[in-house]
């Protein structure tokens, strides 16, 4: 007789078009029909006179399966099957592409470079320093990680990290740092100074993710002297000051 | 209220599925709508601005279609680009200067056109002037040339000078590209170029002059 009811259940349910409520609207009518099989076998009737009953008193199943399918909106059943599935598909991909950018992030920012971007030939540096300068504008964030000269080749090297959001790469900045010493002299930025031979800054390479870029520079005839270097970016009434301190560091030339 | 609850959870998924779409879209450097949005992200990316949008010319360069004007608080941006790929667009920026301003493009407009094409030069004032004229000298091999360009003023508040290139000599171009925007061109061998602004008011009485050298 279950399978009675079952057979019931799904002819009273055929016409209601989203299968997941029917299925939920078909466990409904069943638990209904078994509840009123059992109120009637606590009257003293047996299980099949309880059950043929219980049947009797829902009526025609071709009646309920018309008058279901009349009240049922099944659009809406599509539609949150289609926005959940999509939802879905959008944020693990979301949430892949956010993992990826933070632990790149905080990779970079506990990672120790050591000069690593530095070429062969100038391996002989021999004053190293983690400045741990910052400065910030326009919601980015400048930060001097690694700094150090060559007394052989007077030669300053630098690296600049910056972290920035949203997810977009542009070097245009870096070309616009210029810098001080507390000697006086002044180095140019890379676009002031063109081809020019004249003190300044040079670019030597760059390497990016997804949130951080770091920017390398080497100043040529470096006054090894000097007590500090002052990097400053300042177009459009901007003002990134980076003054890095060359009394404390080391000059074994590791970190 | 079966049906309320559905509504409920159709709604938040869409709002899911919304948010992931934007983080995406962003995460992964995500094309600008539009130009004023490759150049509001330029101005970003360039750390200028953000400028108030002066004028936007169509711009017959080969490789670019627009050029937009903006004006931010000390200086002046230019922002070319093609409708094919606004973010591949270029942003230049001239540092205000006392009085007046000058800035010229890189390349010539109407490029295409020989006997049409022209060096823009704008020139920007901080005072009212009605109409402008533009003394070009430069020198080549000791030999100075002149050139005299006349603009009224735009609606936009600035003046366009036209520099006919098909009379040019490269090096002319060259020099005053070097004097008005910095930008050193390793054929530059004479860096006396010269330039005079001079400005007048609607009566046609001059009333300011500028020297620009190098």
């Amino acid at each position: 007789m279950e399978h009675n009811f079952s057979l019931w259940c799904q002819k009273a349910t055929e016409k209601i078009r989203y299968r997941p409520d029917r299925r939920v609207v078909c466990q409904e009518l069943m638990d209904h029909l078994e509840d009123h099989r059992d109120t009637l076998m606590e009257q003293g009737l047996t299980r099949e006179e309880a059950e043929q009953k219980a049947l009797e008193a829902m009526g025609s199943a071709q009646e309920i399966a018309d008058q279901l399918a009349a009240i049922h909106r099944p659009w809406l059943g599509y539609l949150f099957s289609m926005v959940r599935v999509a939802a879905i598909a959008a944020a693990l991909p979301a949430i892949f592409f956010c993992v990826v950018s933070v632990w790149t992030l905080l990779f970079n920012l506990i990672s120790a470079n050591q000069f690593d971007w530095v070429p062969d030939r100038f391996t002989s540096v021999d004053y190293y320093c983690r400045p741990n300068v910052s400065d910030s504008s326009d919601g980015r964030f400048y930060q001097v990680t690694e700094a150090g000269y060559s007394t052989k080749h007077s030669e300053f090297y630098l690296e600049i990290r910056t972290i920035y959001w949203p997810h977009l790469r542009h070097w245009g900045i870096f070309d616009e740092f210029w810098a001080v010493d507390s000697k006086g002299n002044y180095y140019a930025s890379i676009h002031e100074a063109g081809y020019e031979k004249i003190p300044r800054l040079e670019a030597m390479g760059w390497s990016t993710s997804a949130c951080i870029a770091h920017y390398h520079f080497v100043i040529h005839d470096f006054d090894c002297d000097a007590q500090w270097l002052e990097l400053h970016y300042d177009r459009d009434g901007r003002d990134v000051v980076l003054r890095i301190d060359l009394t404390g560091g080391n000059e074994h030339g590791t970190p | 209220m079966e049906h309320r609850k559905r509504l409920r959870k159709t709604l938040v998924y869409f709002l899911v599925l919304a948010v992931s779409v934007i983080a995406i879209y962003f995460l992964c450097g995500g094309k600008s709508l539009n130009a004023e949005m490759a150049f509001r992200r330029q101005e970003k990316l360039n750390m200028i601005g953000p400028a108030h949008i002066m004028d936007v010319l169509d711009y017959e360069e080969d490789r670019y279609d627009h050029l937009l004007i903006g004006q931010s608080q000390y200086g002046y941006t230019f922002f070319e680009w093609n409708d094919q790929n606004p973010d591949d667009g270029v942003l230049n920026y001239q540092p205000k200067q006392e009085g007046a301003t000058l800035y010229c493009t890189k390349y010539s407009y109407n490029a295409m056109d020989y006997q049409q094409a022209y060096l823009p030069i704008f020139a920007f004032s901080d005072h009212y002037a009605a109409r402008a004229k533009l003394t070009l000298t430069t020198n080549m091999d000791g030999e100075a040339i002149q050139y005299v360009l006349e603009a009224q003023r735009s609606e936009a508040g600035y003046f366009l000078f036209r520099w006919k290139t098909d009379v040019l000599r490269s090096a002319d171009f060259w020099q005053i590209q070097q004097l008005i925007t910095g930008e050193y061109n390793n054929y530059v061998l004479d860096s006396s170029a010269q330039a005079m602004l001079e400005l007048f008011d609607s009566k046609g009485e001059l009333t300011e002059t500028y020297h620009f050298t190098k």
